[in-house]
């Protein structure tokens, strides 16, 4: 009790004694407001499944995901296959639990990708101007006209089908969107005085964009590839269903949903398993990125 | 005259926009103001008063005319040399610092742009000097008041020991009693450092108290340059200078 | 006496926090009659909560209670929204600091000084017209009729303030709050505005509740002067009175400015006691009870 009460006024003492303790009041302070927010915290929790389901994917999984058993193909979920089996008498619930995996990989690795792209491009066109300004939004102009899938689909076209090819093609779509929320943040936050003031300390255009422009574009840039996330995994999921995403007999909830059509009359678990996954996932995104901007954006603290 | 003036401006001339439609904010003014000395410029919003401030301080780059700093020109891309001489304090409190960076790490980029040593002893020193003292370091500006924010805005500024220091409207977003606290500290450390000022403000009480010398502007004109006694005495020639005493008087009736 | 145009008791306004509910202001209670009355206080003391709460227009996270909110035998506390939006803009107006922020900028400057009038008493375009172009003449705006079709942004800031007067007085209205009407505008546009305002509160035998930050302005301005600190009303003065002021506070305000005519070294300031919060309080040089 006393641990955790001095704890407490540890987090809510009002003047910080070291940086650590300042930084950890901050996290303390989004907590609770996360708290206070039941679908982002379900979102949240939702979300932690998923890592905690991937992670842990050997043991929680009850079957080997490739081995085929003719004798036990298109089963119903049962004791023994908790959600039935697919046509080659592979155990979905274990494929759904390594095709965690895979669907988390690719969301993560294309977000990595395209939001720290989109946010440099974004705050550099937004604070530069003039010639630089014009040429890279024009550039974000031309890839932001394609229909991202489509983009996606000439990517992968191009370069040949496959999970890392896949991953390319989805944030060389998903970037531009992000660098256009950069500069619009960036171009307000130009004329404050606070970057006045740090031009008045002699900082070189370098330092004020990426010690004091991206700082105040990131939390909107997170929101954002938060909610964009639910769009990268559907496009992941479509790059998978149409055959260029991951291969066959990767788990990939795409393909699988692919295979399962095939059977959805007299076994519609098939498809209906991995389509509610992407489902969920994608709903764990759009809920937790929700309650991201309402904990992040100061214009509504 | 041996020395030349701390800071001059010789004919400035400052335009926004281009060709027809363009807006002479600034039409020729030159002053000087004198090592230590603490010069004031007066005027109502759109007089140009801010826009030559902003000139000096190389904020803007696009003027005409030449600025001096002890007798040598500026370039218009100010050095990095210059910023250690000159700094500015902003208007208002709560737009002149990084929302999301705490004291220490404000107080500590001008020291490591400019290469200083022993940072953390400087920032509790200029942090005692402006009256905050080093318990202030961890602190966020949304947990600050805005007489702390303008501290340790003004503490940013001198961190540098810079010899000028330009104040545009240093006061006008604080409280009255704020106000009293921020001019009686910039008025103790202009004495302490020996500091040369450049105050601008609409508020001639303010700038009489801290300035010995002033500037009038209007439209983009100095109309007249003024002792502060003179000012203090009512003893202005031009007619609008006199408007906007007779404006600053009738409020302030003598207790 | 008969019953005053505004009668407050015991105004409390409290918003809830992390640490329990902070009341930002504290048990304010006061009269208003045909006269105009000044509230001054620094930022967090409650006078411009106080003046929204008049109108009842307190943020959505406030929680307002009064013994008695009446204005001219209405009980602003009960009535209804419906009620309360006919007496809002209709019987009590309210003049915002900056018109940069409270003017339309999509809308032409006649077309929302006549929107009020003709909400509130249901007279026709053409007579709405008339009654606003002699509004801005009342408020000495050149070429009323010009101005009535300019956008916000054409005019300037002064301007643009006395337009607000006139978008605010068009209805008539017998109880006038206004929140700091001139803290945005230069020294020499502040005398004209406060001289319009003053013409037609007198005119028209309406109450003006001035709100600001600026004692000696109101001194000069108001008939009245309330201090405002933490919450509470802790002097209560007659304009002319105000160097007569008893709470250490109002002196220490007084203090605290520079003053142009008589040069000080150093300024005054408040030492913020903490028995203010809820020490004695005076009413006119005598102590409150």
């Amino acid at each position: 009790m006393s641990a955790s009460t001095s704890l407490g006024s540890w987090l809510r003492a009002p003047i910080p004694a070291s940086p650590f303790q300042a930084r950890m009041q901050a996290l303390w302070l989004g907590w609770r407001r996360l708290r206070s927010n039941p679908p982002a915290l379900a979102g949240a929790i939702l979300l932690l499944l998923l890592l905690a389901t991937a992670t842990f994917a050997p043991l929680i999984a009850t079957h080997d995901i490739l081995a085929q058993d003719l004798t036990v193909r298109l089963q119903k979920p049962s004791s023994t296959h908790w959600l039935g089996t697919d046509d080659l008498g592979r155990d979905i619930f274990s494929r759904v639990v390594y095709g965690s995996r895979i669907t988390l990989y690719i969301a993560f690795l294309a977000a990595l990708i395209a939001a720290p792209l989109g946010l440099i491009i974004g705050t550099t066109a937004g604070y530069l101007g003039g010639w630089a300004d014009t040429i890279l939004m024009r550039l974000v102009d031309i890839f932001l006209s394609f229909p991202s899938l489509i983009l996606a689909l000439a990517f992968v076209a191009a370069l040949g089908p496959g999970i890392e090819n896949a991953i390319i093609a989805i944030s060389l779509a998903a970037w531009p969107p992000i660098a256009r929320l950069a500069r619009a943040e960036t171009l307000t936050v130009r004329k404050s005085d606070y970057i006045a003031a740090v031009r008045m300390q002699g900082a070189s255009r370098m330092r004020i964009i990426v010690h004091h422009v991206m700082p105040m574009c990131i939390p909107s840039v997170i929101v954002r590839i938060t909610l964009n996330m639910a769009a990268i995994i559907l496009t992941a999921a479509g790059l998978g269903f149409l055959g260029l995403g991951a291969q066959p007999p990767s788990p990939e909830w795409g393909a699988m949903l692919s295979t399962g059509r095939q059977f959805v009359m007299n076994a519609w678990w098939i498809a209906a398993i991995p389509g509610c996954a992407i489902l969920l996932t994608s709903l764990a995104f759009n809920l937790f990125g929700d309650g991201l901007r309402d904990i992040m954006d100061p214009r509504h603290g | 005259m041996n020395n030349p003036p701390a800071i001059e401006a010789v004919g400035l001339d400052i335009s926004f926009g281009h060709g027809a439609r363009a807006n002479r904010a600034v039409r020729d003014v030159s002053f000087q103001v004198a090592q230590g000395e603490a010069f004031g410029l007066i005027g109502e919003s759109g007089s140009g008063k801010s826009t030559v401030l902003r000139a000096l301080s190389g904020l803007n780059e696009h003027y005409e005319g030449a600025l001096l700093l002890h007798g040598k020109e500026l370039p218009h891309r100010r050095d990095k040399a210059f910023f250690r001489r000159t700094q500015m304090v902003f208007q208002d409190p709560y737009g002149s610092l990084h929302p999301r960076k705490m004291v220490n790490r404000v107080l500590l980029e001008p020291l490591t742009i400019h290469g200083l040593d022993r940072p953390q002893q400087r920032v509790d020193d200029v942090l005692t000097a402006v009256g905050l003292g080093p318990a202030f370091r961890y602190r966020y500006p949304h947990e600050l008041s805005g007489g702390q924010r303008q501290r340790v805005a003004i503490a940013r500024c001198l961190i540098l020991e810079p010899e000028i220091l330009l104040l545009d409207e240093p006061t006008s977003a604080l409280d009255v009693s704020v106000q009293a606290e921020i001019l009686n500290l910039l008025a103790r450390l202009r004495t302490e450092r020996n500091l040369t000022y450049i105050m601008v403000s609409h508020d001639l009480a303010v700038v009489a108290h801290l300035c010995g010398r002033v500037a009038i502007m209007s439209q983009g004109e100095i109309v007249e340059e003024l002792s502060v006694e003179d000012l203090r005495a009512g003893r202005a020639e031009h007619p609008y200078s006199q408007t906007l005493l007779a404006a600053s008087r009738s409020q302030r009736p003598a207790a | 006496m008969a019953e005053p145009l505004l009668r407050l008791r015991d105004l409390r306004v409290s918003f809830s926090s992390s640490n329990g509910p902070v009341e930002a202001v504290r048990g304010v209670s006061f009269d208003i009659g045909r006269e105009k009355v000044g509230i001054v206080g620094e930022s967090g003391s409650g006078k411009s909560m106080t003046g929204r709460a008049l109108l009842r227009l307190s943020p959505r996270a406030a929680t307002v209670r009064a013994q008695e909110m009446r204005f001219d035998g209405i009980d602003l506390m009960t009535a209804s929204e419906r009620r309360l939006r006919a007496i809002r803009g209709g019987r009590i107006s309210m003049i915002l600091q900056d018109p940069k922020y409270s003017l339309n900028p999509l809308m032409r400057v006649g077309a929302q000084i006549t929107e009020s009038c003709r909400l509130h008493q249901n007279v026709s375009r053409t007579v709405a017209r008339e009654k606003a172009i002699a509004m801005l003449e009342a408020v000495h705006i050149r070429e009323p009729a010009r101005v009535y079709d300019l956008f916000p942004h054409e005019v300037s800031g002064g301007m643009g303030q006395r337009i607000m007067i006139a978008m605010m007085l068009i209805t008539e209205p017998d109880l006038i709050v206004a929140d700091e009407p001139t803290s945005a505008l230069d020294v020499t546009v502040r005398r004209q505005v406060l001289s319009v305002l003053e013409e037609l509160v007198t005119r028209r035998g309406a109450g003006l509740i001035f709100i600001s930050h600026d004692l000696n302005l109101v001194a000069e301005f108001c008939d009245r002067v309330l201090v405002m600190y933490a919450g509470r009303v802790v002097e209560e003065l007659h304009a002319a009175a105000l160097h007569e002021a008893r709470h250490p506070y109002t002196q220490a305000l007084l203090r605290s400015l520079p003053q142009l005519e008589e040069p000080a070294s150093v300024l005054a300031v408040p030492t913020r006691d903490p028995s203010w919060h809820d020490g004695p309080t005076y009413r006119f040089g005598e102590l409150a009870a």
